[in-house]
């Protein structure tokens, strides 16, 4: 498999998470579907969100050190829980 | 009689082993955009050339002043080898000239040749007199000359004075230490001086001899903890804060001073100083508010806002109050603590507050229980309480787990991010909720203290030592070195044992994770490490890029890593080099060298009649060395700095930020980076010049210290202290090397 297709396949598995998520899906209950461990279902939703805040800070040089701290906090932990942003 | 004896051999090779590394690395963090940049340090290699170099050293190298010492005066260890395997050893006192006085043998002075790997055996005292300054008199000083054996076989000197409560000062390394395994049965060696000093008079030597006997081990370490998304940070036993970890928003970089408490938000920290004044580091709206007056019993961070008791016990929070969370209520109170949208505290009668906003009605972060409690810890969006006989309750979101503690007694509690850890009565760890790093599966053990933070969480063991796990950023690296070599983001660090350990860059291409073995050299480069094995053969560890880890085989003493190749030297002086050599830089002259440098794209050699010659990239003529004689070098990003034989500095290439501006004076050791330049006085101290502003992280604003060494990576510059313990300033800009103004490598000074 290549690094390119391992990266598109986690893309998928963490966007099943967040429809799981959004949809009222327990940690338990996404893992269970997705036949992987709930730790293992955190590392994928972990390293996915963290490279697209990467990609997109990159994107935004303007953004100040603090804004793109809030940023991350809110975002991360919204996304997560499947939430719409406020 | 004197018997100043320059065929006399110096005790092995100690300063030649240190090795030279440089370090370009690509964009890490999203906050931090620096370039990369490297440098590189000297090391010796053949003996020949080694003798030389060490005699140029000697006349003005480790300088042990103390604060406040005035007076000193130089001495060496000798030792010889027996018939009988043992070592017999002594000391010498400089005279008035030049000259050596006669061998002081103390009545304990045998080294037995059966002794234990790493154990420090002591001498019987001896004196010294230290001579006067002005019309004052001269000061006898007790001393007595420590040694071990290290894995390789040989022994290990130093020196250490008895202090007027007769208890042992801190040990005085010569820089020349080592007694070789190889050694001629009877003929005497010497380490490089060191210098002895003292203030005030020193007590008089115990008449009586004693037994060699083990030094004391090292004081305990810490007295906190703290963890935020992904850096941690800790009190030293003397009040100093380390931290390491993420330090893309310098919140792994704490400022000086005394503290008493340290608390960690998601990308900055906070602590309590002991006068009672909040310091807050890092990027938030939390730290730009800081309280700049007032006096504080207690600090809490949040995610970006940041609630203390002040010593009235009323409460005030600051930073992020988008939600109410920063609107602190009046009262009397004795803890607090804050989270994501919400904070709560404990108020002096015991019962809980919350206040802030639960964003979307579901979480009951606010619902905080009725009762009594004595402790209280805030996570994003739930928080945990403990009741007088140890029960928990925890309230607010449970999406993972985070408030399911096990049912049990527990003595301490944290709330992270979306776990939670705590400490049972019997001393050890449970945790649940979110663990995507395993930051809620903690190690077996007794603890005293845990922090829950993102995606990591540490714990203060009951012997006062770190751990944290989670995600890999290791814990505060410490130890005592011999060596010391930065990279591009991370620093490696040769024990006296031979073992090495490296910190920093975790989770990026292993360059920080050594081999077992043990090592005679090391070398940091930027996305990789290398060593020499205490066989001569070569070990690398990280990225396998160009080839960097395809080591040549055989036999080599000297080793010195760059951004994308490394070049080492055979026993016979010749240069070998590997990885990427787009520019030349594989193609080292033929003879034999000394030294080697490794930049971004060039090489400098220090060859064995003390010239240089330098090879690969010469954009902006960094390779154009001068001609000399030297007896060190270093090699940067594009220009070059070396160590004239007389201690002066002179510098060539790029100077672009004043890189080669070097300044007068006469110094013991050289070392660049891609964009600043440091060396070491001859009193010790430190000085830097060059930088580009744009890249500024403190790394060229040496402290006061004493160093023995001094190495620059990528962000930041580290020293070598007398006693091993290695400081750092600057910062690394992504996975930091840990850093705190008072650290020194696992024991905070």
């Amino acid at each position: 498999m290549t690094a390119a297709s391992e990266v598109a396949l986690e893309d998928l598995r963490h966007g099943t998470i967040l429809a799981a998520r959004a949809a009222g899906a327990s940690w338990a209950d996404v893992a269970s579907a997705l036949g992987i461990a709930t730790d293992e279902a955190q590392k994928v939703y972990t390293r996915v969100a963290w490279r697209r805040l990467d990609a997109a800070a990159n994107l935004n040089l303007d953004v100040s050190d603090a804004e793109a701290n809030d940023l991350a906090v809110r975002v991360i932990s919204e996304e997560r829980l499947g939430l719409p942003l406020p | 009689m004197s018997t100043a004896d320059p065929a006399e051999p110096a005790l092995s090779e100690f300063v030649a082993r240190r090795p030279s590394a440089t370090a370009p690395v690509a964009p890490r963090s999203r906050i931090c955009r620096a370039r990369p940049r490297r440098v590189t340090r000297s090391g010796l290699a053949a003996a020949v050339a080694v003798v030389a170099v060490l005699a140029a050293v000697a006349v003005s190298s480790p300088v042990a002043a103390q604060s406040g010492d005035d007076r000193s005066d130089e001495v060496r260890i000798v030792a010889r080898r027996l018939a009988d395997a043992r070592l017999e050893f002594g000391l010498q006192q400089r005279d008035a000239g030049d000259s050596w006085g006669e061998r002081m043998l103390p009545t304990q002075r045998f080294f037995p040749a059966d002794a234990a790997v790493d154990r420090w055996l002591r001498s019987s005292p001896l004196t010294v007199r230290v001579a006067a300054s002005g019309d004052e008199d001269a000061v006898d000083v007790a001393v007595r000359i420590v040694a071990r054996k290290v894995a390789d076989g040989r022994v290990e000197f130093g020196l250490r004075k008895v202090q007027s409560d007769g208890t042992l000062s801190g040990t005085l390394l010569p820089r020349s230490r080592f007694f070789p395994t190889d050694a001629a049965v009877g003929r005497w060696l010497q380490s490089t001086p060191v210098s002895v000093t003292t203030t005030r008079p020193a007590s008089a030597a115990p008449t009586t001899p004693t037994a060699p006997e083990p030094a004391p081990e090292p004081a305990a370490r810490y007295t906190g903890v703290a963890a935020g998304y992904a850096h941690a940070c800790a009190i030293g036993s003397e009040g100093s804060v380390v931290c390491w970890g993420d330090n893309s928003a310098g919140q792994a970089s704490p400022p000086p001073g005394r503290f008493s408490a340290v608390t960690a938000g998601a990308w900055y920290s906070c602590a309590l100083r002991t006068d009672g004044a909040i310091a807050c580091w890092g990027e938030s709206d939390a730290v730009a508010e800081t309280p700049t007056s007032g006096q504080f019993e207690a600090v809490a961070a949040g995610s970006s806002h940041a609630c203390a008791v002040r010593t009235g016990q009323t409460l005030t929070c600051w930073g992020n109050n988008d939600d109410g969370q920063a609107d602190a209520p009046g009262g009397q109170f004795a803890a607090v603590g804050g989270g994501n949208f919400h904070s709560c505290a404990l108020s002096t009668g015991g019962t809980i507050t919350c206040w802030g906003t639960d964003p979307h009605g579901i979480f009951g972060q606010l619902d905080a229980p009725s009762g009594q409690f004595t402790t209280l810890s805030v996570g994003n969006a739930h928080s945990c309480a403990l009741q007088a006989d140890g029960t928990a309750a925890c309230w607010g979101s449970n999406d993972t787990g985070e408030t399911d503690l096990p049912s049990a007694q527990f003595s301490a509690v944290a709330a992270g991010a979306s776990h939670t850890c705590a400490i049972r009565t019997s001393g050890t760890i449970a945790c649940t909720g979110w663990n995507s790093d395993g930051q809620a599966d903690p190690p077996a053990g007794q603890f005293s203290a845990v922090a829950a933070g993102g995606r990591l969480s540490c714990g203060l063991g009951t012997d006062s030592g770190i751990r944290c796990w989670g995600l890999d950023v290791a814990g505060p690296w410490g130890g005592q070195f011999t060596a010391i070599d930065a990279g591009d983001a991370h620093l490696c660090g040769l024990g006296a044992d031979g073992t090495v350990s490296c910190a920093g860059a975790a989770g990026l291409f292993g360059q920080s994770e050594v081999p077992e073995g043990r090592f005679i050299a090391v070398a940091a480069g930027d996305r990789h490490s290398c060593g020499v094995r205490a066989d001569g053969s070569i070990a690398c560890w990280g990225s396998t890029a160009y080839g960097l880890l395809n080591a040549p085989t055989g036999e080599f003493n000297t080793i010195a890593a760059g951004g994308w190749h490394t070049c080492a030297l055979r026993s016979n002086g010749t240069a070998t080099c590997w990885g990427s050599g787009r520019y030349g830089e594989l193609s080292p002259p033929p003879g034999a060298f000394s030294a080697l440098a490794v930049g971004w794209w060039h090489v400098c050699g220090l060859r064995s009649d003390a010239s240089i010659a330098c090879w690969g990239s010469n954009s902006e003529a960094q390779t154009a060395a001068p001609e000399g004689n030297f007896q060190a070098i270093a090699a940067g990003r594009s220009h070059s700095c070396a160590l004239r034989s007389d201690g002066t500095v002179t510098c060539w290439g790029s100077n672009r930020y004043g890189q080669t501006d070097a300044p007068s004076g006469e110094f013991t050791d050289i070392t660049v980076n891609d964009w600043h330049s440091c060396a070491l006085r001859t009193d010790g101290t430190v000085t830097c010049w060059g930088n580009n502003p744009d890249e500024d992280f403190g790394q060229a604003d040496a402290p006061e210290d004493r160093f023995t060494a001094v190495t620059a990576g990528r962000g930041f510059t580290c020293g070598l202290h007398e006693d091993g313990t290695a400081r750092c300033w600057g910062r690394s800009p992504w996975t930091a090397i840990p850093s705190g103004a008072e650290f020194a490598s696992g024991r905070p000074a």
